[in-house]
Order: C-alpha cells, then structure tokens, then sequence
C-alpha cells in the first residue's frame, strides 16, 4: 500500500511539470499546444547529447539542454504559431500537431529509433520500512518539487509573475495596464520549455530515451491537466498527482500494462462530466 | 502626475471591427485639464471610442494625439506608458487577482520610475476609496459590483495618469455610489487629470462635464459645452430617441 502510494506520487510528478507547461502556455496563449509530447522527447535527446556524447554530468547537461531547449520553444514560437496568433484556438491546434510530427521525424533522422539512456551510476534503492525508492525515483522527486516551488514563487511573489497572471486573466487589460503581449508570451514559452526539456530527463531516467517517449506522456499529460481545469496552472499540478495515484492504485485490480485505460477512462468522464476540471471551479469567469 | 496635464485629440478617425466602420470620421479635442462626456444610445459605438483612443483598436485612418504627440502607431501599452489610463466598460479587473494585486499591476507596468513609489501611491488611492482598505487581500472577482468599479478605478489611478478614459464607470452602482463615485472623479479632475468619459446616466455625467458629444450611429451628432447639451431638449430627444 505504502509502495503504491509513494510509485503513485512519482508517476504523478513526472507528470506534473509538463502538465504545468502546458496549462501555463494554454492560460496566456488559450490553445492546447500538442507538440508537448515532442517538446519532452527533444529535451531528452539535446540533454543526452550533452551527457553522452559530450560527456557532460548529468545535472550540467540537463541544465545546458533545458535552456537550449526553452530557446528553440521560443522559435518554434515564432515560426509556426506567431504568424497565427490571432487565429482560433483550433488552427494553432492543428499547427502544433504539424509541429509535433516534424519535430519527431528530425529526432528519428539524427538519433535513430534504437532507444537509449543517460550516463548514470548504477545505485542500490534507498529502503524506507517497507516501501523502497530507486535513485530515479529520488531524483525525480527533489527535482519536480523544486521546480514547481520556484514556479510557484515566481508566480505569487514577482513582477514576472504578475504579468503572466494578468495577461493570461484579462489580455486586453493587461495592454492598456502597459503590459507588452508578445514579451509575456516569450517568458511563457521558455519557461514551460525549461519544464518540459527537465520531464523529458526524468522520463529518460525512469525508462528510456526513445522517439516515442513523448507520445506515451501526451494523453497523460493532456488528462492531468483537464483534471486540474486547464487554465490554472498550479491545478494540473494537483491534477497530475490525481491521475498518478489512480493509475497506481488500479493496479491492484487490473494488469499493470492496462493501466493507460485508466487515463482513458479518466479523461472520458471528465470530457463528459466536468470538462472545466475537478479544481478549475476557483478560476473567477463571471 | 507624469507631468502637465495632457490634451487628446481625434482627427477623422475611422474604426471599426473587420473591416467594417463603425465610427465615421470621428473628430474631437479635449484640452488638458478638461473633461469631455460623451452620451449616445446603445450600440452608438461608445466603446469602440475608446477603444481606438486608449489603442486597443487600431483606427482605419485618421489620427489620435496626445499631448501634442502623434500616437495613432502606438500600441496600448506605449500610450499607458505616456501618462493614459483607461478603465474598460467590462471586466475591468483582473479577477484571479487580489485587489492589492491589482492596484500592484495598475501600477509597475507604467509609473516612472523617479516619480512617487508604489506605497505613497497606494495610500492616495485609498484615500480617495477608504472602502476597499480592508479588502486589500480578497479576491478581485468575488467582489460586489460596486468595489469591484471602485478597484478598477482605483488601479488606473495608481501610475498618476495624465489622461484618464472612463467607459461607463457608474454602470452597475447605486444611485447613491454613483453619486460618490461622480464626486471622487470630480476630486480627480480638480488636481488637472484630463478626462473622457463615456455615460449613460447623462444627468450625472454631463453636470460632471465641461464638454459634452453626442454619438448616434458612429457619428457625432452633436459637441457642444456640456451645459447646452444637458439642458437641450431637442438634444435630449434626438438620441434618447435612438435616431
Ligand atoms: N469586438 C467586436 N467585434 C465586432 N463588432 C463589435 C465588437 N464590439 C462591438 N461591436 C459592434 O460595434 C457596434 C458599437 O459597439 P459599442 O460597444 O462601441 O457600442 P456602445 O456605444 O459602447 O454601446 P453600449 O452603450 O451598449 O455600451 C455595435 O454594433 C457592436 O455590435
Ligand atoms: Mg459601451
């Protein structure tokens, strides 16, 4: 039970941060951007070609490749969804799908499909009573709860954090208050490409580092943040670790490789029953 | 104040939605200092006045100055940063923000920076609208009708604006807060804010008013001191008729 608990909390975080990247480009952009998944498997590779082929430290390369990764989110920005900004919600949709398969016919062509892994040393799990915890795992779970904790404070406390709060409330406002649109829309995108290039590391620790690593994460991803009401980002926080729990605990009554009908099933009802998201009540529309 | 009050003009501005006009050759000037009130019936194209003044709007051709600078190319939060506030006719606050978040937002974006800091300014705008002292830490969207104006209108006060646009700021009060409401824009004026304002209660916003415009259907029907157009029954007919 406790083991459950504790796989449950981490398949949640490694949820949570693309859940909050995508929630947190929805709020101020209002589209879902699909390429998420493609976003996440391209962090991993830039971050493996740091640490493998470079022969970089891990912690390093992930830092050097989120931040190459948060740049080039910012020119996909600009090539493909710039142009459309002022389009429905539905075009920039469909553009991101565009830009999901390239993306991930451009990592097939320089990587291969044979799936890799980062250059870590092999640790012994930590043994806590009865409920054990790999290194992955540990990881995971200081580097998740720290990211969200600086996101968190950069949104509550910061002048940064106002502006994108206040673009993603009230756009129109937001200008005639002297707040610049398309510079919020810059910070956005690198910080949700910070977030999604260090949950592709984590996925490629947890297992591998493949082209379709950031396909297995999309409906996860997407379910997780409609549970926690897609424009509130630090909803689909709470949202991912919903689902991560529910996945886990469904393995006492299903096989284990079923657990992605949870997710379906999940996201059904939620389409049909609360498609604001179980937390998305508190985000004041009247 | 950013500096001496500022002066706003239209010059044959032509806006609209689309591609389709909705206001025709607009043409009007406010001097610094002065306020102008324009009434007109639903739908006369008010708002997207202001709009196209505060430079959400883009006009199709024509010119908006301000203080003497042409400013018909600026977005709206370059003519914020030149001293103009604006206070939609809705939603006219951030919602999933606290009020001192907001009056916080009102502010950082366009107070210069050699000018009176955010604590000096905050207890001004406090004490113009004591009410909403004590709810500094809810909500914005969980206000009532009423604070929820005055925190609109307290946050466009917060940078010191030089010009100050006002879409239907009594919409919602009672009569009674809109009286108050009218005095506090009275006070605001009296320290030299150059005001438009757009009104539906014509009574109150005209004897608040040095000039008044009439708008019916995109056009100016009438500009004249707001006194003449207040007291005018041929005036009061032509648009309370909705010609
Ligand atoms: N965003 C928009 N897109 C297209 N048309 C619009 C838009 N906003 C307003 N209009 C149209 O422009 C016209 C003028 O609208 P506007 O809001 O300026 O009127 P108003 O004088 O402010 O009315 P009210 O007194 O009801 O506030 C209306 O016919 C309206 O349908
Ligand atoms: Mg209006």
């Amino acid at each position: 039970m406790g083991q459950l608990l504790v796989n449950g909390i981490v398949a949640g975080l490694l949820l949570a941060l693309p859940a909050l990247a995508l929630s947190l480009t929805f709020s101020v952009l209002r589209f879902a951007n699909y390429a998420i998944g493609s976003y996440l498997t391209c962090g991993a590779y830039l971050v493996y070609i740091g640490n493998v082929v470079l022969g970089m430290p891990l912690w390093l390369a992930a830092g050097a490749g989120a931040i190459l990764f948060a740049v080039l989110a910012v020119a996909i920005d600009w090539l493909a969804y710039r142009p459309l900004r002022d389009r429905s919600g539905v075009t920039l949709l469909v553009a991101s799908m565009g830009v999901a398969i390239a993306l991930e016919n451009v990592i097939r062509f320089f990587a291969g499909n044979s799936p890799r892994a980062y250059d870590v040393a092999v640790a012994r799990p930590i043994r806590l009573g009865d409920v054990r915890l790999n290194h992955e795992q540990l990881t995971i779970l200081m580097v998740v709860i720290v990211a969200l904790a600086v996101v968190w404070i950069v949104f509550r406390f910061t002048r940064l954090g106002r502006m994108m709060r206040a673009v993603a409330d009230n756009p129109d406002l937001a200008a005639v208050r002297g707040i610049t649109r398309s510079r919020v829309v810059a910070c956005v995108w690198l910080i949700s490409g910070i977030l999604v290039a260090l949950s592709g590391v984590l996925v490629g620790l947890d297992a591998n580092i493949e082209p379709q690593m950031g396909w297995t994460y999309l409906l996860p991803v997407f379910t997780a943040t409609i549970l926690g009401g897609i424009a509130n980002p630090m909803a689909a926080v709470a949202g991912a670790l919903t689902l991560g729990i529910a996945e886990e605990f469904a393995t006492l009554v299903m096989p284990v490789h079923y657990r992605m009908i949870v997710t379906f099933l999940v996201m059904v009802a939620l389409l049909l029953l609360r498609p604001w998201g179980l937390f998305g009540t508190r985000w004041v529309t009247k | 104040m950013n500096g001496p009050a500022a002066g706003l003009e239209l010059r044959d501005v032509v806006a609209g939605y689309g591609g389709q006009p909705i206001l025709h050759s607009i043409s009007f000037s406010v001097q610094p200092g002065e306020r102008l009130v324009v009434v007109g019936p639903n739908g006369s194209g008010k708002s997207t006045l202001m709009k196209t003044v505060v430079g959400l709007l883009r006009p199709m051709s024509g010119a908006v100055r301000l203080g003497g600078a042409d400013v018909t190319a600026l977005g709206a939060p370059a003519r914020a940063a030149l001293g103009l506030a604006y206070i939609p006719q809705e939603t006219n606050i951030f919602r999933n923000m606290t009020v001192l978040e907001n009056l916080h937002v009102g502010y950082e974006f366009v107070a210069p920076s050699k000018g009176p800091t955010f604590s000096e300014r905050l207890e001004a705008v406090l004490g113009l609208f004591p009410e909403i002292r004590v709810k500094l830490r809810s909500t914005a969207g969980h206000l009532s009708g009423g604070q929820r104006q005055m925190v609109a209108m307290a946050a466009a006060l917060m940078p010191k604006p030089t010009v100050l646009a006002l879409d239907e700021p009594s919409a919602g009060l009672s009569p009674r807060n809109a009286g108050l409401l009218f005095e506090v824009i009275g006070r605001v004026a009296a320290s030299g804010v150059t005001m438009l304002i757009v009104e539906q209660n014509t009574q109150l916003g005209l004897g608040a008013a040095d000039q008044g415009i009439v708008l019916v259907n995109g056009h100016v029907r009438l500009a004249a001191p707001a006194m003449t157009v207040r007291t005018d029954p041929e005036i009061r007919r032509l648009y309370l008729g909705g010609v």
